[in-house]
């Protein structure tokens, strides 16, 4: 038996048992979802053999939480994920963790969770694996970008949160700050970060230090009207190989503007992302550039069940540089493959409070946001279209 | 139930008022809108005794549930869904149990510890249907808005 029917049985026999003694939120609960979905697509790949049809993306997870008393709240989550190969589909820890909610008001809240944490950047950052907590199948790629395999450093690291919220009128104010110990990449990250380059051989370490996460967030008017800024910062050191005389890092920082504006029956959202890199190295000299994108999105409930959105998503390798002929110039590289503006159309479903299903196309022109992993001879093709449907249970 | 239900259905506005029901062991004063607000929003998570809060809530589309939204917590079914979704895929809070109906929600908050929830108000006196639940109208001079 694979892992993921296992899971998925688990997950089955859960549901069951909670629905024959109702899940009860009371000094304790168990949830959990699994979805899957298919994508077939024209020109370029997008998690799996997406140009043949692919089925390789698909989520589950079951997670709990118990009271403890005195403001004390235990939580964990297991999950597990599969995206062509920019994932795994093995299960993991995605979080665990300690929330001692010490200061609590009627106007006023704070307190600190320790363990592994939830990182907070953007609007949907720590939901982005959940299909039901997240803007449509796929992520605005500009700000929530799957392609690189390295995402799981952004979606929950072992350190401490401290958190807070304050009532002034009709804002509600809040704030979290995100400190993670410092790691090395697993072999799966450093396969990913090297490919296959001879610069591997010579590395012994790769090791991410000072990773930090802070989020200010502003709801007004009963979540109406939601305003955040968010920022992080990493710094990415290699360890040479003893006797190899190399050295190293990599420097990130990340800023997302993030507005939301909730009416009853349609919501409009949209988000900005610039990152900020610098690379210093004894042996391919030192650079530095900006990236950045952005996305907005509009959704319509046309009743309880069904809603419909679209969205125009950008995303561009370098801020400057936002056609590509720059770096086509100089390096010679893909033009197509420094940008992508995608359009997407989507509807969904949803029967229950259980059961939902999805649907949306995307019309792609560039290349920037087809993952290299599932594209191993080049994303070939500047336009692009991409149909996915996915279909989840939750309880 | 069947008569509201239908009534409901019908999309007619419905005369009576929604009331904050708690357990009995939670009387405590000075239960207004903000306090209200902070409970459903599960941002206040304990009576001022240090008992968890248990909230109990219609489904998401129940019409009793979408006036209560939107008159006692001035917010949308769907915004709240999505906060109480954050904290269950976060790990960062209980969110509010979902119960069938409002005979339901009568039964389980009389008979759970720091319990709360809310029915909708009948042409009587607001408490006088369930003696083992205590029925209060948020008072209108405390609304914080």
């Amino acid at each position: 038996m694979t892992i993921r029917t296992f899971l998925l049985l688990l997950l089955a026999a859960t549901s069951w048992l909670t629905c024959a003694r109702p899940a009860r939120a009371f000094d304790y609960q168990v949830h959990g979802f699994a979805s899957q979905a298919y994508l077939v697509s024209e020109g370029n790949n997008f998690f799996g053999d997406s140009t043949n049809g692919s089925h390789d993306f698909y989520e589950a997870a079951l997670n709990g939480s118990v009271v403890l008393g005195s403001g004390l709240l235990a939580s964990a989550q297991v999950m597990l994920r599969d995206a062509g190969l920019t994932d795994t589909g093995r299960p993991r820890l995605d979080y665990a963790l300690l929330d001692w909610n010490a200061l609590q008001g009627v106007n006023s809240s704070a307190g600190i969770r320790v363990g592994r944490v939830k990182n907070a950047m953007g609007l949907f950052n720590d939901t982005r694996d959940v299909i039901f907590a997240r803007p449509g199948i796929l992520m605005p790629q500009s700000v929530y970008y799957d392609g690189a395999g390295l995402r799981g450093i952004f979606f929950s690291s072992d350190g401490a949160q401290l958190y807070g919220s304050t009532t002034l009128g009709r804002h509600e104010l809040s704030f979290s700050i995100n400190g993670a110990l410092d790691r090395n990449f697993t072999h799966k990250e450093r396969a990913v970060l090297l490919g296959g380059s001879p610069i591997g051989a010579f590395v012994d370490d790769i090791r991410v230090k000072d990773l930090a996460f802070a989020q200010i967030l502003d709801s007004y008017d009963g979540g109406r009207l939601t305003f955040g800024l968010s920022h992080a910062r990493a710094r990415v050191d290699v360890d040479p190989a003893p006797g190899i005389p190399i050295d190293a890092e990599l420097k990130a920082r990340i800023y997302v503007a993030s507005l939301r504006y909730n009416a009853e029956r349609y919501s409009v959202t949209t988000e900005y992302m610039y990152t900020r890199s610098e690379s210093r190295s004894n042996f391919m000299g030192d650079s530095a550039g900006a990236s950045d994108g952005g996305y907005v999105q509009f959704d319509l409930r046309l009743n309880p069940k069904w809603s419909i959105y679209a969205r125009y998503d950008a995303t561009f390798s370098d801020a400057d540089d936002r056609d590509g002929s720059q770096a086509a110039a100089a390096t010679g590289a893909d033009r197509y493959s420094r940008f992508a503006h995608d359009v997407t159309l989507g509807a969904s479903w949803k029967p229950d409070a259980h059961w939902g299903v999805w649907a949306e196309v995307h019309r792609i022109y560039g290349t920037a946001t087809a993952p290299a992993l599932d594209n191993p001879d080049g994303a070939e093709d500047e336009r692009w279209t991409l149909l996915t449907v996915m279909a989840a249970y939750r309880f | 139930m069947g008569l509201l239900a239908l009534i409901a259905w019908c999309g007619l506005v419905r005369a009576g008022s929604i009331e904050i029901i708690t357990s009995t062991d939670h009387a405590a004063p000075g239960l207004d809108r903000a306090m209200v607000r902070a409970i459903f929003a599960v941002r206040l998570r304990e009576w001022p005794d240090g008992v968890p809060v248990r909230v109990f809530v219609l489904p998401d589309g129940d019409p009793l549930h979408v006036e209560f939204c939107r008159e006692q917590l001035g917010t949308f079914p769907y915004v709240l869904r999505a906060s109480w979704d954050r904290l269950v895929y976060t790990g960062t809070g209980i969110a509010p149990e979902v119960v069938a109906n409002e005979k339901e929600m009568r039964r389980r908050v009389a008979m759970t510890r720091g319990a709360i929830g809310y029915v909708s108000v009948p042409d009587r006196a607001p408490g006088a249907g369930d003696p083992h639940t205590q029925a209060r109208p948020v008072p209108a001079a405390m609304d914080s808005r």
